[in-house]
């Protein structure tokens, strides 16, 4: 791990020193130039070359493209990575990744994989920097996990947000599962059990505390719980 | 008790130390508040804790079941008084009533969320003893409600918990923050919970801005004295286990040994020094094993996992081996022996679990699957001081109401109890077998006999005790043949009467019946004794009875003759002395122990007892060495808790100078955020808060930044429900720059790991491939990843610094037309947020279902027709309907899909 990551500083830094004089230029081009069109992979900047995530990306293509973020998901969306270790190391280095960046793209990920024991300042001081750079942060605790974030972001690319968006139609059992979980101790098993042994809401509503109690996984505190809520009147007096 | 035999060293230092502390005389004023108290009745150190915590603040600890409520009660009636503002915080509801009904004055209010605004403004300021929910003095106390310099002080209970919580603490600093003069005074039964964590009572005493501690174990010499004068009197019956229950216990005991062999040897790294089998059969034990693995949860391997699953499992069924009957332990460790359970645990497949099993049946069946089960030991012993040594002592002394108490630790066994006292053990065994479902072949010889005396009797019997019972009480009582169906109901406590049995057709060693009272619960106790003659028993656990705050106050209500303990446990113990000390009696109670000798039983009352006073040596010997500051108090400016973080003076003014409210810098809170420890800690850094009930976000930190905090299971739980979704798009709608703060506990590490222990890692991605989703559809949406509630605090600190303060009404204004808090206070929140997940019921229709519905109970006698009117459309009404009365399975899942598909195909042929 710690070879690793200091063989992708040693990396960081070759690629930045000896290309410092025509960086500028380059620069300047690059942000003149618009993202890379293509979409059909996710492309990888060649400055990541090395990079153990990208072992852990194999279920879309990706290939080295000419960009100016690390990684670029979509048209919209790009992702720089940063390593934490690597921060420590060269502070700076990611100010001069966001200059080059400017206002490109619409999602910005900065990619942080936490690889050192105490990340809370430095995340405190990125946060900060996302927030006046207009950068989404996004950690991973590892390579793997920070491979299949970027996997994800591709594989996500056009995908609607059905899957977050609150479901109007779902089975009505899911449903009940989800309005008896509303009851603050009852959990997703709770409830199960409860819909197992009483069939019905009914039968539910209509149980004594004691039956209720009954109910696996439901002690007499549960049990007190649920039925003191379920005869409460709904208006307070 | 074992108690007495006291370390003289202890003895000594904490008499020294209470000593040494000069006694200032009173002030007259002092003392005419005072005289309000009856001292009298009050035990020597009673009067002592009373005198020291009215002359000085401090924190009071107390041994377990040294009930400070009478203590309390005296504090009240010296402050009950218009003229005096005082808060009680952390009172339960039983503690508040008796309280209540103690001192029935006009200057004792209670304070909850059902007192609306106004009204906890006047009562404030009509003064008196007000018992309030901390949550609601915090906002009180934020707003300006409560007049903060006129408050008298603080009494808080419970005080070893002020540090689980911020509210407390914070309600406290905001009292000492603007008020120099008032007291504060704390007091807690629990000397364990100070020996956890580092440093534990000097935090505890800086929260509370407190000087003094003042100790009370059980052997302090005071409380040895106080107690001695009126002793019960005791007879411990030491009552060996039966052949096959030791052998068992040998096997469990072999079982945990393994188990908490093989933990240390493949955690060698970890610290595992208090996990030995004597902890494990404490109560504590999976409390602070968890605790001591929470941080470093995550990097167990998932074996150590299960074991000390197991370990929890293994103390379970040790405990059901002593206090369940033998058919029902039977019936549990059963459960244990099937295929998946030993797929995941490994100590089924173990040698001695196998003797263990087959040593369980043994235990009742003979021979082949005779179902012939052993009985309790206990019974026999129980029944036996019942029906011999007790009327015996009746006799002799002549006493006219008998009240027997038989006191246990659960419910289950005051269950037991009542169903063997009115059934008798075979037939209890009996029916509690075909309960449980265990197959048996044949009865035993002894069984049958009984079982079908028991079946032939239960016929006949019923109406004529129902007729006995008439003619003693005159009064209805419900038949006897409903019973089997409630006896499934396991109440608090239950009344039972003891008479000697007329009926011929009785043997002689049914000479005494137990009947059940089952009306109990619409009459008091005394009456009932007063209306029988015979003696009454009352079986309970060790908590007191329904309403009553504990055992001691439950016991001087009962006013018991003879009480038999059929559990061991030290608070009843010292309660029973107690209220003994407080009794004053001529003839002492008697006290029956029933006590498994040289078992787990024994041992596991011998540990906690040595638990506790090794806490309390602990907490002298702290004590002795604590360095306490001058200013902890809070009473000077100087303290150094009270100060807030405040920016350099500098900087204020070159704010000052900028905007007109002279820089005073602001965070607006929702009022629902107030059940987290965040608010506390921003205040802490010398950002005010402003309380308030908005709908979109959070906290509102300047004008354009907006927060929405969710915790790691919050997150979790948002995402799937798509409320996360719903909010972000709001946030959206209002402010230029919304954020979603990501808030980790700070008693965990720092990674999604730890939350999800028992999922898979894939199914733990899961929720990171929705937040990801999240930001792909709001690219704009920044996220803070916060380890703790400090680091949050600290951030938002720097993300307010030099920004425009935000703004109060535009934040109320925004989000739904409809004004929550208004919702809140007219609804009752918990069942308010039930039936807004029903399915048909919307924003729209839900106000008119709550208002003419009122309760589910009406709302499942609804017909589909009568919704329909409630709720304006059909569609609704059957969506509710339906959830309400169909049947709902889990195979639905699978075969819905199925259905539609045919429902559609079904629907084409027919077009």
């Amino acid at each position: 791990m710690l070879d690793e990551s200091l063989n992708l500083a040693a990396e960081f830094d070759s690629e930045l020193t000896p290309d410092d004089p025509t960086k500028k230029d380059d620069a300047e081009a690059q942000t003149s130039k618009q993202p890379s069109t293509k979409t059909h992979c996710l492309l990888v900047s060649p400055k990541q070359r090395g990079n153990p995530l990208l072992k852990s990306i194999c279920n879309v293509p990706w290939e080295y493209d000419d960009i100016v973020p690390d990684y670029q998901m979509g048209k919209t969306t790009c992702a720089l990575f940063l390593s934490l270790r690597y921060h420590n190391l060269n502070p700076d280095y990611i100010h001069e990744r966001l200059k080059l960046l400017g206002k490109m793209y619409e999602l910005r990920i900065l990619l942080v994989q936490v690889d050192i024991s105490d990340p809370h300042h430095i995340l405190k001081n990125l946060t900060r920097i996302c927030i006046l750079a207009d950068l989404t942060l996004v950690l991973a605790w590892s390579a793997e996990e920070a491979g299949k974030i970027l996997e994800t972001y591709k594989i996500y690319e056009n995908k609607p947000a059905d899957n977050i968006m609150e479901r109007g139609e779902s089975s009505p059992y899911i449903r009940l599962l989800q309005v008896l979980t509303s009851i603050k101790p009852i959990n997703k098993t709770d409830a199960m059990n409860l819909i197992a042994k009483f069939t019905t809401l009914e039968g539910i509503i209509k149980a004594s505390e004691s039956q209720l109690s009954e109910c696996p996984g439901l002690g007499p505190v549960k049990a007190k719980k649920l039925y003191t809520t379920l005869h409460e009147k709904f208006c307070r007096n | 008790m074992a108690d007495d035999e006291e370390t003289s060293e202890i003895q000594e230092k904490l008499n020294t130390s209470d000593t040494t502390e000069q006694q200032e005389p009173l002030d007259t004023s002092q003392l005419d508040q005072l005289m309000k108290a009856d001292l009298e009745y009050m035990l020597e150190f009673e009067t002592q804790i009373f005198l020291d915590i009215i002359h000085k603040d401090g924190l009071v600890v107390a041994a377990k079941g040294l009930n400070l409520d009478l203590i309390l009660l005296n504090l009240f009636k010296v402050y009950s008084d218009p003229g005096n503002l005082v808060l009680v915080l952390n009172t339960t509801e039983a503690e508040e009533t008796y309280y209540m009904s103690k001192i029935n004055d006009s200057n004792m209010h209670k304070t909850t969320f059902n007192v609306n605004t106004t009204e906890r403004v006047d009562s404030y300021l009509s003064g008196g003893v007000h018992f309030i929910t901390t949550r609601i003095l915090v906002v009180d106390l934020l707003k300006n409600r409560i007049p903060i310099d006129k408050i008298t002080g603080f009494v808080v209970l419970r005080a070893h918990k002020v540090l689980e919580s911020c509210q407390e603490a914070f309600a406290l600093r905001l009292f000492r923050q603007s008020n120099k003069t008032g007291f504060i005074k704390a007091f807690s039964n629990s000397v364990q919970s100070f020996t956890m964590g580092y440093g534990q009572v000097e935090r505890v005493m800086r929260a509370l801005f407190v000087k003094e501690l003042y100790i009370w174990p059980r052997f302090h010499s005071v409380v040895i004295q106080s107690l001695k004068e009126h002793e019960p009197q005791i007879i411990e019956l030491h009552i060996p286990i039966s052949e096959n229950m030791s052998k068992i216990q040998t096997y469990i005991l072999e079982l945990m040994n393994i188990t908490v062999k093989e933990l240390k040897k493949i955690n060698k790294t970890i610290e595992l020094q208090e996990v030995t089998v004597e902890n494990c059969l404490t109560k504590k034990f999976q409390k602070n094993l968890q605790m001591q693995l929470d941080c470093i949860w995550h990097q167990l391997s998932s074996k150590s996992r299960q074991l000390v699953a197991d370990l929890k499992t293994l103390r379970h069924l040790i405990i059901s081996m002593h206090y369940a009957d033998p058919v029902s332990f039977y019936s549990t460790l059963s459960s244990y022996r099937s295929m998946e359970y030993a797929q995941t645990a490994t100590w089924v497949l173990l040698e001695p679990a196998e003797m263990l099993f087959s040593q369980a049946s043994s235990l009742i069946f003979t021979g082949d699957k005779e179902l012939n089960p052993e009985f309790c030991p206990k019974w026999k012993f129980l029944l036996d001081v019942l029906k011999i040594e007790i009327p015996h002592e009746i006799q002799q002394l002549k006493t006219k109401e008998n009240k027997i108490v038989i006191l246990c630790a659960d419910h289950k066994t005051c269950y037991q109890l009542n169903q063997l006292l009115t059934h008798g053990p075979y037939k209890y065994m009996f029916l509690n077998a075909l309960d449980k479902k265990v197959t048996f072949k044949k009865l035993g010889d002894s069984f049958q006999k009984c079982g079908k005396l028991g079946d032939g009797e239960s016929a006949p019997d019923p109406p004529k005790k129902a007729k006995l019972d008439k003619t003693t009480n005159g009064e209805d009582k419900k038949s006897e043949d409903e019973k089997p169906e409630e006896c499934e109901g396991i109440k608090d406590s239950y009344v039972l009467t003891m008479s000697q049995s007329s009926s011929t057709e009785a043997k002689d060693e049914d000479e005494f019946v137990f009947e059940p009272l089952e009306e109990m619960e619409n009459m008091n106790i005394t009456q009932i004794c007063q209306s029988i003659a015979a003696p009454t028993i009352l079986i309970q656990t060790f908590k007191g009875t329904k309403g009553s705050m504990n055992l001691q106050r439950s016991l001087e209500e009962i006013q018991p003759t003879f009480i038999i303990m059929y559990h061991c446990n030290i608070t009843a113990i010292r309660e029973i002395e107690m209220y003994e000390a407080h009794r004053k009696p001529e003839a002492p109670l008697k006290v029956y122990f029933l006590m498994h000798g040289d078992t787990v039983e024994e041992q596991s009352y011998l540990t906690s007892m040595r638990r506790e006073k090794e806490a309390f040596e602990y907490l002298i010997q702290t004590k002795s060495t604590m360095v306490v500051p001058e200013d902890q108090d809070g009473k000077s400016d100087l303290c150094l808790t009270l100060q807030r973080n405040l920016s350099s003076p500098t900087k204020n003014t070159r704010q000052g100078g900028r905007s007109e409210e002279g820089g005073r810098k602001y965070v607006i809170v929702d009022m629902r955020e107030f059940r987290s420890d965040l608010p506390a800690l921003i205040h802490r850094r010398g950002i005010d808060i402003e309380p308030v009930t908005i709908t979109v976000g959070d906290y509102i930190l300047t004008s354009d930044i907006c927060v929405e905090r969710k915790s790691l299971s919050d997150l979790v739980g948002s995402l799937n429900s798509g409320r996360l979704y719903q909010q972000c798009t709001q946030m959206f709608r209002y402010y230029a720059r919304p954020m979603l703060l990501i808030e980790f506990d700070q008693n965990k590490p720092f990674s999604w790991q730890n939350q999800y222990m028992v999922s898979s890692d894939s199914s733990n991605f899961e929720i990171q491939k929705k937040l990801l989703l999240l930001t792909l559809h709001f690219p704009k949406l920044k996220i803070i990843w916060s380890p703790s509630p400090y680091a949050s605090a600290q951030l938002f600190e720097e993300l307010k610094d030099g920004k425009e303060e935000p703004n109060v009404e535009y934040a109320m204004a925004i989000g739904d037309n409809q004004d929550l808090d208004i919702l809140e206070t007219k609804y009752n929140s918990s069942i308010y947020d039930f039936v807004q997940k029903l399915p048909g019921i919307n924003s729209k229709n839900i106000d008119a279902f709550l208002r003419q519905v009122k309760s589910m109970d009406s709302a499942i006698q609804k017909t589909e027709e009568e919704l329909k009117e409630i709720l304006g459309n059909m569609v609704d009404a059957r969506l509710l309907y339906a959830a309400l009365h169909n049947d709902h399975n889990p195979k639905e899942l699978e075969t819905k899909p199925k259905g539609q598909w045919a429902r559609k195909r079904f629907a084409k042929k027919k077009s």
